[in-house]
């Protein structure tokens, strides 16, 4: 398949999206930017705006201001019939009544490709997701992920300008889901697809994409690369939506030499990487659980912590702690379930956070 | 044991309006038919048969049932999308207006359209008095009459079976349609027709074999100049007081209703197993 260089430019453009429901506003003026081949997630949860955006950037539903661009055409006013983008919809919206063959041959009738050239494209569409063999079978008759696949050739089949994925796996098992988030990925590598994938399963964010938006509220809040968002969140909504994280609301009380003393509310004292702010802000403290680190009696002294185990999950790979630690605050740290006796609630230990494992963000 | 009893209990209430129906339906209409055959012979049928008239009664009833029934199709189709698409509110009051014809004795209903479609009738006076027309449209006692006044009695029928399926179909795919670049015709013929075609067939065949039994419409409205199979029939018997004919061609049209309801039936198991 040849890829479609987007001319250098963008291959999709929102510029300051507005779209308000009544009294609700679903975007307060979104801007985003997606380059050729590239996979870009909004994550974000229920209400966030994220499907009202989609439906904008299809076609199923106009902005009240601001503009659409795909590879660099203004298609703001366009009908999504003549936009040129492949939606695999979030229940896939095969045409039941029509074969596999035939759902996938749908977008090449309608661009009045000759027959021998839609018998080529299903071909190679139904290779490509590898259903070869399939073509006669109804929609009815295929399991949750051959609909996925189905659905996922329909969209790719007419090489389309922009590929969207709307919540395609949530209706799939977890074993399943997985196989079909890295075959997905695979598929979109390989063809160089531009895609936008909508999701609110921040995992699933993390695996696929090459940058995340995190929505709410109908704004993008931070736009990054998945380890980007999840070392460096830019605020306390996206520190807690995508992973698990512990939060302290602290004072910076001094910075020297690149690095920061905080004060927590709960009278804690930490020494951390500096941050970008100035002494005396109010700021909330993001530790991941597994930067936490378990020390010896006579380990390093920063940030060292006693604590009790309150609650021990163990997950296969890792165990989650609950600990308790001093000022009654409870902080949660995750450790290799590898090998090591496991810890019972009520044991006491000693753990340190590392300076540079301390991610101040604004409060 | 528990499940018996309440089974039997059910069956015991059951049997109460079943008999009712086998007593005061089914055995009068089983001794009406058997009249056909009474006299040992097919001689009946062989009349039913033969007598040009009976055809082209027959023909003519035929005529008269596609007529309504595409009537009906053409204007419950869009009637039905409305009701399976609009607001709730909207879809009460469209129901509303389906029905009330349903709480009016077709004997009103069809008197009104008598009155309505007069030579005299509310319609042609307007059309008269708009300067539409020069003389009086031929509204009643004839076909077209009567084919009003059936559609108006069938309607609902077809809207039914329709609405239940159009309230069905996933709107994500004509969605789906579209963003796959097909415009508003073909969306319509390629995804919304085909998965309504189910209940087009079921409203069709049900307007249809109504249609062929019908007699107080076209009785009425039709002044003795339309002739469908049920007015003859009620002819054969009050004025001719042959039973056996009559009970040849009443069989004769339930045949043609059986068949056509198990081709239908056929249909949407084999060609629309999707549905």
């Amino acid at each position: 398949m040849n890829q479609r260089s987007g001319g250098g430019g963008n291959a999709l453009e929102v510029r300051n999206a507005h779209r308000r429901f009544g009294s609700v506003t679903a975007l307060a003026g979104i801007d985003l930017k997606i380059a050729a081949g590239e996979l870009v997630t909004l994550l974000g949860p229920s209400g966030s705006g994220k499907s009202t955006l989609l439906k904008i950037i299809a076609g199923y539903d106009g902005p009240d201001a601001g503009i659409v661009t795909v590879g660099g055409m203004d298609v703001t006013a366009v009908a999504p019939a003549r936009r040129d983008i492949g939606m695999v919809f979030q229940n896939y919206a095969l045409f039941p009544h029509m074969s596999v063959a035939q759902n996938i041959a749908f977008p090449l009738e309608m661009r009045r490709l000759g027959k021998p050239a839609i018998q080529g494209r299903v071909a190679w569409a139904l290779e490509t997701v590898g259903l070869t063999g399939y073509d006669t079978r109804l929609p009815a008759q295929l399991s949750g992920g051959q609909q996925q696949r189905v659905a996922l050739a329909r969209a790719i089949v007419f090489e389309p300008k922009l590929l969207l994925l709307d919540e395609p796996f949530g209706a799939l098992d977890k074993k399943l889901r997985e196989q079909m988030q890295l075959e997905v990925k695979t598929i979109q590598r390989r063809l160089g697809l531009t895609t936008l994938f909508v999701t609110h399963d921040q995992e699933e964010a993390l695996i696929m994409s090459d940058r995340i938006a995190v929505m709410d509220k109908g704004r993008i809040e931070q736009i990054d690369t998945p380890t980007a968002i999840y070392r460096r969140p830019v605020n306390r909504f996206v520190a807690q939506f995508i992973g698990d994280s512990n939060l302290f609301a602290a004072t910076i009380v001094d910075v020297a030499s690149g690095v920061a003393t905080l004060r927590t509310e709960q009278g804690l004292v930490f020494t951390a990487t500096a941050p970008r702010m100035p002494v005396g802000s109010r700021v909330t403290l993001v530790v991941r659980p597994e930067r936490i680190l378990r020390v010896a009696e006579n380990g390093p002294a920063q940030n060292r912590l006693a604590a009790t185990v309150r609650d021990a999950i163990y997950v296969g790979d890792s165990v989650k702690y609950r600990l308790e630690i001093p000022g009654g605050a409870m902080v949660t740290a995750a450790w290799s379930g590898a090998e090591g006796e496991l810890l019972e609630a009520g044991a006491t230990l000693d753990i340190a956070i590392p300076a540079d494992a301390i991610h101040c963000v604004e409060s | 044991m528990r499940a018996t009893r309440r089974s039997l209990g059910w069956v015991g209430l059951g049997s109460i309006p079943l008999a009712f129906l086998l007593l005061l339906f089914v055995v009068p209409v089983f001794r009406f038919l058997l009249f056909s055959i009474e006299s040992g012979s097919l001689a009946h049928f062989e009349k039913a048969f033969t007598d040009g008239l009976h055809a082209t009664v027959f023909l003519a009833t035929l005529k008269i049932a596609g007529i309504v029934t595409l009537i009906c199709l053409l204007l419950g189709y869009p009637l039905s999308y409305w009701l399976a698409t609009t607001t709730p509110f909207w879809r009460s009051a469209g129901f509303a207006l389906l029905l009330l014809p349903f709480w009016i004795s077709v004997l009103v209903r069809t008197y009104a359209w008598m009155i309505l479609l007069g030579r005299n009738g509310v319609v042609n006076r307007n059309l008269l008095a708009l300067g539409l027309i020069d003389d009086p449209l031929p509204l009643l006692h004839n076909t077209t009459g009567v084919v009003i006044g059936m559609v108006h009695v069938l309607l609902p029928y077809m809207v039914f079976p329709l609405y239940a399926v159009m309230r069905r179909v996933d709107r994500a795919l004509l969605s789906a349609a579209e963003g796959l670049g097909a415009p508003g015709w073909q969306v319509m013929r390629r995804i919304y027709l085909p998965l309504t075609l189910p209940g087009i067939l079921s409203g069709a065949t049900l307007v249809f074999v109504i249609s062929l039994g019908f007699f107080i419409t076209p009785a009425l409205l039709g002044g003795g100049r339309v002739l469908m199979i049920g007015v003859l029939i009620e002819k054969q018997v009050r004025q001719y007081l042959d039973w056996g004919l009559a009970a040849a061609l009443a069989i004769i049209v339930l045949v043609v209703a059986l068949a056509i309801y198990a081709a239908l039936r056929r249909v949407l198991k084999d060609d629309l197993q999707w549905s």
